[in-house]
């Protein structure tokens, strides 16, 4: 059991710096690189879905998080504007 | 560079320290339950046991085994809710006409070679994600969605009109749709269908033999198909993919595509 500390905090860390990654989500100005931290969200939630053994979800979840959901709000930045006013 | 900057910096520095400990350390390391409640331990017990012929489903996968045979009727009513919303897309977009050669370009050449070349390993890998769903880790779902990556690859990088090309075109990816899901239904009810015909009871979704001696197709050659899963996530594949893929070809849209979108409203209503 001495080894199986690691991925507990692993959990602890990815966890908190998903909330902190959030944060900045809602508080950047601009929408590309908050799309980008978005995705970096999702890398970091994947690693949690994989710790807790859900490794269905983690295969649903890279190409959703990293793939799909970018590149719609891609296309919607394109569509509006770029700078939050 | 702001203070913002170096904490974003260090802390991603550190997200890739974690995987990588991950990794190295703990291998395929992922927090092992110590004890299992009696529902998991039933499920863990009869997802692949062949000594128990009534309550088995022959999947090696036991979160496959659950979603399609256990809880099938769940995630019919799920795809269901995808299929709606696709339907749902349509509507607001009706008297849309697909128009070719608007001379999009999509990105440099570099670009658009390197993407040809993953494009094929992307879609094969989420097909055999969703065939291998009795299996490994994955299902229909799954596949769908990574092979949904590779449409959303071709639409940012190579343009829609490389889409068309292929010959993927929006009615088409409907017609699919309506295929899959039409197959699920036609799986969930064919052993019912059967029964009543040579007359035995048997029950919807029904995936292995109950007290009748009706199944679906347990192996093929050495390998376990687990019955109706293995159809269902073909079905599953088709339906995320061509429902997806219509999706993000729907928000491509372009504005000369959408021309005759004010005279149908006003027709129909």
């Amino acid at each position: 059991m001495t080894s199986s500390i690691i991925p507990y905090l692993v959990i602890v860390y990815t966890s908190i710096l998903s909330v902190f990654i959030s944060y900045l989500v809602v508080k950047e100005r601009d929408l590309l690189i908050a799309t980008l931290l978005m995705l970096a969200q999702g890398v970091s939630y994947t690693l949690i879905y994989y710790l807790l053994m859900a490794p269905d979800l983690v295969i649903t979840y890279i190409p959703v998080s990293v793939g799909v959901v970018p590149l719609l709000l891609f296309l919607l930045i394109k569509r509006t504007e770029r700078f939050e006013k | 560079m702001n203070r913002k900057d170096i904490a974003l910096g260090l802390s991603l520095a550190f997200m890739v320290l974690a995987i990588s400990i991950v990794i190295s350390i703990e291998g395929i390391g992922p927090i092992i339950p110590i004890d299992i409640r009696g529902l998991g331990a039933s499920y863990l017990w009869n997802s692949y046991n062949p000594w128990n012929t009534t309550l088995t489903s022959f999947s090696l996968n036991a979160v496959t085994a659950i979603i399609w045979d256990y809880r099938g009727l769940d995630t019919f009513y799920e795809t269901a809710v995808l299929f709606a919303s696709i339907v749902a897309i349509l509507m607001v977009l009706r008297g849309y006409i697909e128009v070719k050669g608007l001379g999009a370009k999509g990105l440099s050449d570099i670009t658009k070679t390197a993407t040809k070349i993953i494009l094929p390993l992307i879609v094969t890998y989420g097909f055999a994600t969703a065939i291998h769903g009795q299996l490994t880790p994955g299902g229909g779902f799954q596949g769908g969605a990574i092979a949904v990556v590779a449409s959303s690859l071709i639409i940012a990088v190579l343009s829609i009109e490389y889409l068309y090309g292929l010959g993927i075109s929006s009615s088409k990816l409907m017609l699919l749709r309506v295929f899959g899901f039409l197959g699920i239904i036609a799986t969930s009810i064919s052993l019912a269908i059967i029964g009543m015909l040579i007359g035995v009871n048997t029950y919807i979704f029904q995936n292995m033999a109950k007290e009748n001696s009706l199944s679906m197709p347990i192996n093929f050659l050495d390998t376990t198909l687990a019955g109706s899963i293995f159809i269902f996530n073909l079905f599953e594949f088709i339906i995320v993919f061509s429902g997806l893929t219509f999706a993000l070809m729907m928000l491509t849209i372009r504005e000369k595509e959408l021309r005759n979108i004010d005279t149908f409203v006003e027709e129909y209503e």
